[in-house]
C-alpha cells in the first residue's frame, strides 16, 4: 500500500511486539496474565494486604466459618482454623511462600540452566555425548521423586525443599537450550557472523540468545508451574514446609484432620492455588501459540 | 537397525550405571554410618561392626566399594529396613503389587477416556465438542492431584459416605496374599463370601483410580488430539475422503491407527506422571504400595529403604522409556524408515 504520510517514519512492529501483541489479542491468556500479576503483587505487599499476622492466634474464634455462611463473622472474611489464625491472612502469605519462592527458584534454575545448556549446546565429541547421558538419566526420574530423594538426603524443611526444587528444575532448562542453542547454530545468520569474525562466545550473546530467549520464557512458565506443584506436593507430604507453616500444601495437610468439621479449610488452599496453577500455566499455553502464530 | 539396538541399549547401560552410582554415594551422603546405611543394621557388636566393614570393603577405595555395592545389588541384598528389620527386597515385593495393580487399573482407565475424548477433539477440530474437551483437560491439569484427592474423598466417603475413605479392604475380610495383587488373590482363595469381598475391594479401588487417572488422562487427550490434528491434514486423509469412504470408515481404518503410532514413545512421560501420582494418591488413600511405603521410610529415616526405592524405581522407569522407544521403532515404520536411511 502507498505510504503517503511522508513525514512521519511509520512503525513496524518487532518480533517482541509482535509476539505481545498476538498474546494480548488472546483474552483468556490476557485474563489468566492480570491474574498472575496480581499474585505476584499480593506475594510482594502480603504483610501490607494481609487483615492479621498467619500466626496470630485469636483464641475466641475458633473454626469459624467464612463470612458469607450464617455462623461466619465479617472480621474474619474466609474464617478460621482451629488455632483461631485468620485463613485470608494465611492464604496471602502462602502466596509469598508457594508462589512467591517458586518465582525465585525457577530464575536461579533458569540462569544455571541456561549457562550450562549454552555450554552443552556449543561443546561436540564425547563430553557432549556423556553430558546427554547425564542428562538423560535425570530427566528420567520423575522431578517429585528426584526432589524426594533430595529432601530424604538434607533432611525435610522448608530449605531443603526449595533446593531439591532449584536442583530438580535445572537439568529441564539446560535440556532446553541446549537443544534450542543447537538448532540455532545450524542456521545460517550464525554462519554470517563467523565469517564476519566471531568468536563462539560473541555469536552465543548477541545472535543466539535473542532468537531463544522466547523458548526460554515459555519454559519459564513450565518450571513455576512444576516448583508450586512440587513445593505445594513436599509440603502436603510433609516433607517441606513444617505443620503450621502457611504453605498451601502444609494447610491442605493440615485439613485433613478437621476434614469433617470444617470442609473449608480443604476447599479453599485448593482453589486459591488451583487458580494460581491454571493462570500459570494458561499464560504459557497463550504465550506458545503467541509465538507458533507470529512465526506461521 | 541392529546399529539402533545397539544404542538404545548403550544408553541403557550407562543410565542403570549412572543411577546405581547416584544410589551408591547416597549411602555415604545420608547422615550417619556408611556400615549402618549399607546393611541396615543398627545394633551391632563392636565384632560385628569390623566385620561388616570388612564385607562391605569400606576400608578400600571407593571403587572397590562400589563393585561390592553392584555384587549385593545383583544377588537382591539391599540390606535391612531399619524400621522393620526385614529385607528390604522383601518388602519391596510386598508392596509392589499394590502400587502396579493400582496403577495399572489407573492406565486403564487412562486410555480407555482418553483415547477417544482426544481422537473426538482432534477430529471435531475448532467446534465446541473440541473446545469444551480440550479446555477442560487444561483445566483439571491444573488442578493440584493432592487437592483432588482430598475433594472426591469430602464428596463421596463423608458428605455422601458412597464410598470408603482409605485402604484396600474392609479389615474384616482376610485375604491371604499369594500373588499381592488383591482381585487374584480373591480369586483364589477359598472364602465363602468372594461376591461381598469383591464387591468391597472394588468400592475400595475407586476413588484412588480416578484421582490417580485424571492427570494422565488430561496429558493423553493432549497428545492424542494434536497427533490426530496432524493426520487428519495429511493427504491420504484427504484422498480416503475423496474415495468416498464415511467419517467413521476414516476414523476407523486411517486416523486412529496412525494418530497412536507417535504417542508410544511418549508414553515414558505419561508413566512418569502416572508414578509421581502414585507416590501421593497411596499417601492420601493409605495405600500399601510403593509410594507410601517411600514416604513413611522418609519420615523414620529408614536410609536403606530411601537407597533401595529410588534404585528400583527409577530403574524401573528407564526401562519403560527405552521399551517404549523400541516398542515405537518397531511399530513405525516411517521411523524405521529414517534409520535405516
Amino acid at each position: 500500500m502507498a505510504n503517503n504520510d511522508i513525514y512521519n517514519e511509520i512503525q513496524y512492529p518487532g518480533p517482541y511486539q509482535l509476539a505481545w501483541a498476538k498474546f494480548r489479542a488472546d483474552h483468556v491468556s490476557w485474563v489468566c496474565f492480570c491474574i498472575v500479576i496480581f499474585f505476584i503483587i499480593v506475594a510482594i505487599f502480603a504483610p501490607l494486604v494481609a487483615p492479621y499476622s498467619p500466626t496470630e492466634q485469636n483464641t475466641d474464634y475458633v473454626l469459624l466459618p467464612p463470612s458469607w455462611q450464617n455462623a461466619g463473622d465479617v472480621h474474619f472474611l474466609l474464617g478460621t482454623d482451629d488455632l483461631g489464625r485468620d485463613v485470608l491472612s494465611r492464604l496471602i502469605y502462602g502466596t509469598q511462600i508457594t508462589f512467591g519462592l517458586s518465582l525465585l527458584v525457577a530464575l536461579a534454575a533458569m540462569v544455571v540452566g541456561l549457562a550450562l545448556g549454552a555450554l552443552a549446546g556449543m561443546s561436540k565429541g564425547i563430553r557432549a555425548s556423556v553430558f546427554n547421558h547425564l542428562l538423560d538419566t535425570i530427566l528420567s526420574i520423575p522431578s517429585l521423586l528426584l526432589a524426594i530423594v533430595i529432601v530424604a538426603a538434607l533432611g525435610p524443611g522448608l530449605f531443603n525443599t526449595i533446593w531439591a526444587v532449584f536442583l530438580v528444575l535445572i537439568p529441564q532448562f539446560v535440556h532446553r537450550t541446549r537443544i534450542a542453542v543447537q538448532n540455532e547454530f545450524k542456521k545460517e545468520y550464525v554462519t554470517a557472523a563467523r565469517l564476519d569474525g566471531a568468536n563462539d562466545f560473541q555469536i552465543l550473546i548477541s545472535s543466539v540468545f535473542p532468537n531463544i530467549i522466547e523458548t526460554i520464557i515459555l519454559q519459564y512458565s513450565l518450571a513455576v508451574s512444576a516448583a508450586m506443584l512440587d513445593v505445594a506436593a513436599l509440603g502436603f507430604l510433609g516433607l517441606g514446609a513444617q505443620q503450621g507453616s502457611p504453605e498451601w500444601g502444609a494447610m491442605l495437610a493440615g485439613s485433613i484432620d478437621l476434614i469433617y468439621r470444617a470442609s473449608w479449610l480443604a476447599t479453599l488452599p485448593g482453589v486459591t492455588m488451583f487458580l494460581c496453577l491454571l493462570s500459570v500455566n494458561t499464560v504459557g499455553h497463550g504465550l506458545r501459540n503467541a509465538l507458533k502464530q507470529r512465526s506461521e | 537397525m541392529i546399529v539402533y539396538f545397539i544404542r538404545r541399549f548403550n544408553l541403557l547401560v550407562t543410565t542403570l550405571f549412572l543411577l546405581s552410582l547416584i544410589s551408591f554415594s547416597l549411602a555415604h551422603l545420608f547422615p550417619g554410618d556408611a556400615a549402618i546405611n549399607f546393611s541396615g543394621q543398627q545394633s551391632l557388636t563392636y565384632q560385628e561392626y569390623a566385620k561388616l566393614t570388612e564385607e562391605l570393603a569400606l576400608n578400600e577405595s571407593y571403587f572397590v566399594q562400589y563393585i561390592v555395592y553392584m555384587q549385593r545389588v545383583v544377588q537382591g541384598d539391599f540390606g535391612n529396613s531399619f524400621s522393620s528389620d526385614a529385607s528390604v527386597l522383601d518388602d519391596f515385593m510386598r508392596v509392589f503389587p499394590a502400587s502396579a495393580e493400582l496403577s495399572a487399573y489407573a492406565l486403564i482407565l487412562t486410555a480407555i477416556v482418553g483415547l477417544p475424548l482426544g481422537l473426538w477433539a482432534g477430529v471435531k477440530r475448532n467446534s465446541w465438542i473440541d473446545k469444551v474437551i480440550f479446555s477442560s483437560a487444561t483445566i483439571a491439569n491444573s488442578i493440584p492431584i493432592f487437592w483432588m484427592g482430598l475433594l472426591l474423598m469430602l464428596l463421596f466417603s463423608l458428605n455422601l459416605a458412597w464410598l470408603p475413605i482409605s485402604g484396600r479392604l474392609n479389615l474384616l475380610y482376610e485375604v491371604p496374599s499369594d500373588t499381592g495383587i488383591l482381585l487374584i488373590d480373591i480369586a483364589l482363595s477359598n472364602l465363602d463370601n468372594k461376591y461381598q469381598i469383591y464387591q468391597d475391594a472394588l468400592r475400595h479401588l475407586v476413588l484412588p483410580t480416578i484421582t490417580l487417572a485424571i492427570l494422565p488422562t488430561t496429558i493423553l487427550i493432549g497428545m492424542m488430539r494434536s497427533s490426530v490434528i496432524n493426520v487428519m491434514a495429511t493427504p491420504y486423509i484427504k484422498a480416503a475422503k475423496t474415495k468416498g469412504l464415511s467419517t467413521f470408515q476414516i476414523i476407523r481404518k486411517h486416523v486412529f491407527r496412525n494418530a497412536i503410532l507417535p504417542i508410544i514413545p511418549q508414553f515414558g512421560l505419561l508413566f512418569n506422571t502416572l508414578m509421581t501420582s502414585t507416590m501421593i494418591t497411596e499417601f492420601i488413600f493409605s495405600w500399601p504400595g510403593i509410594g507410601h511405603w517411600l514416604i513413611e521410610a522418609i519420615y523414620q529415616r529408614d536410609y536403606p529403604v530411601i537407597q533401595a526405592a529410588l534404585l528400583l524405581v527409577s530403574s524401573f522407569m528407564v526401562v519403560i522409556n527405552v521399551l517404549s522407544d523400541i516398542v515405537h521403532t518397531l511399530l513405525n515404520p516411517l521411523v524405521r524408515k529414517e534409520i535405516n536411511g
